[in-house]
């Protein structure tokens, strides 16, 4: 009898194994097919990830809450500490601030003058909607954040994300509620942009470093640690002219880095832009009548 | 009456483990705002599927840990089903060297999680060098593991607290 129940015991256990084996088997073999998959059509997958991220987004919003918290406490003390160092420097900083506004004020004025005499027509970008970023990715794959503003808030792939400083990325999907902005630093990042005052074009393209690596540019092009980086509207994606960052320190042989303008890595709030590049100028046909035009004063 | 209520508590308790484990995922796609956290934000999520792979097999089978795995890549963009894969092979590690890793000797376990998060920084490295076709730079990726290992300890502490509250281990 007792031979009897431990041979099925063991029997039992066996198929236990066996059973366990086998869904691992079929799970590990199920998960390469799937990333096989999401390799040869990707559309699908990124529908189902803009529906994650929208049922996901106020969950992770609850989980920062306690953390936003702590933030706060640390970055108080933090600011506490170096208040008097740091009174010192804005004081210095609001002088050099001041002379440039006039500066600023200035050319202003004059560069809206020299535009409406040589009649530019400017492209427009159009600001769409201002959100919070309420998640980011993690490890080494990717670089993008999660905001809260998606379809809902007319937010669109394609639309161009900033914040005060600078240029950071565009949206690559949308849920009702959110959207996912892929970040100039992930190694799908391609862009066009043009280093100033060279004046050259070139792509900067991210490799999931904190500074992206400035690619084809053209052969001998002067440039140096410092220039400007600025986006250009080449390809229609970027309004032009709006910063990027600045030329980092090459080493010799190496690639030249931008250093962004914007801190990746205290990111808050973002702006989003629309971007449609320059309509041709109205036909004949379009121009209001000339009784309707404004006369020129005597 | 009393059997349903029990049976219901039963559940309630047998979700516990991947209920914390996708917690800790979710606290890694959390925006941090202090300088450059994100690039070495420890792998929480690797160190809670297996802690609860070494210690409750029973709670924590390979199928809520596959779906787990897809769920974190869908929510972090990067390539769709690695990590289910990674965890999959993670549990049948952890699973079989149950015997030797979750004895009384805490340092076993975390010499056992040591190399399941190597190999996993190892598969990353390759994988990323594989999509960019040229061998990317190892810092970030030995900086992360670095963290995930470092920070084991806490997290096997705190599941470990919820692991007796919870399930009288």
């Amino acid at each position: 009898m007792r031979v009897a129940r431990s041979r099925t015991g063991r029997l039992a256990r066996s198929l236990r194994g066996f059973g366990a084996r086998f869904s691992l088997a079929i799970s590990a073999i199920l998960a390469l097919a799937l990333f096989i998959f999401s390799q040869v059509s990707p559309a699908p997958l990124e529908r189902l990830r803009a529906a994650v991220d929208g049922v996901l987004a106020p969950i992770i919003y609850v989980v920062n809450l306690p953390v936003r918290v702590v933030e706060d406490v640390v970055i108080w003390g933090q600011d506490v500490a170096f208040l008097y160092r740091e009174n010192i420097r804005l004081r210095d900083e609001n002088q050099r601030l001041m002379e440039w506004q006039l500066a600023a004020q200035r050319l202003a004025t004059e560069n809206s003058r020299l535009k409406s005499l040589l009649d530019v027509h400017d492209m427009q970008a159009t600001p769409i909607a201002t959100a919070r970023i309420i998640g980011q990715s993690a490890g080494n794959y990717v670089r993008t954040i999660l905001i809260n503003a998606g379809q809902n808030a007319g937010v669109a792939p394609g639309h161009v994300a900033a914040d005060r400083s600078g240029v950071l990325g565009r949206v690559i999907t949308v849920s009702p509620t959110t959207a996912r902005v892929l970040l100039l630093t992930d190694l799908n990042s391609r862009i066009p942009v043009k280093v100033l005052p060279a004046d050259v074009n070139a792509i900067l393209a991210g490799d999931n470093l904190d500074q992206p690596m400035l690619t084809f540019l053209p052969a001998g092009s002067q440039i140096a640690a410092g220039d400007w980086v600025v986006t250009t509207s080449h390809g229609g994606i970027f309004p032009p002219d709006m910063p990027v960052g600045r030329v980092a320190l090459t080493p010799k042989g190496g690639k030249p880095r931008v250093m962004l303008s914007s801190d990746l890595t205290r990111l808050d709030y973002v702006r989003l832009l629309a971007f449609t590049p320059a309509t041709p100028p109205p036909t004949a046909a379009e121009t209001p009548p000339a009784a309707e035009a404004p006369q020129p004063s005597p | 009456m009393m059997r349903l209520a029990h049976q219901t508590l039963a559940f309630i308790r047998g979700t516990v483990p991947i209920i914390t484990a996708l917690l800790l995922m979710l606290l890694e796609f959390v925006p941090y705002r202090f300088a450059h956290i994100q690039a070495i934000m420890p792998h929480l999520f690797l160190a809670a599927a297996y802690y609860w792979a070494l210690f409750r097999p029973d709670l924590m089978g390979v199928a809520p840990l596959f779906l787990a795995g897809l769920l974190y890549d869908l929510a972090n963009g990067g390539a769709f089903g690695l990590t289910a894969f990674a965890l999959v092979v993670m549990h049948y590690f952890a699973v079989s060297q149950r015997r030797i890793l979750a004895g009384r000797l805490f340092l076993l376990s975390w010499l056992g999680f040591i190399s399941v998060a190597i190999a996993y920084g190892i598969a990353d490295w390759l994988m990323l060098s594989m999509i960019t076709d040229a061998p990317v730079k190892s810092t970030p990726i030995v900086m992360q593991t670095l963290m995930t290992v470092s920070v084991y300890p806490l997290v096997a502490r705190f599941l470990g607290q919820i692991h007796r509250l919870a399930l009288d281990r």
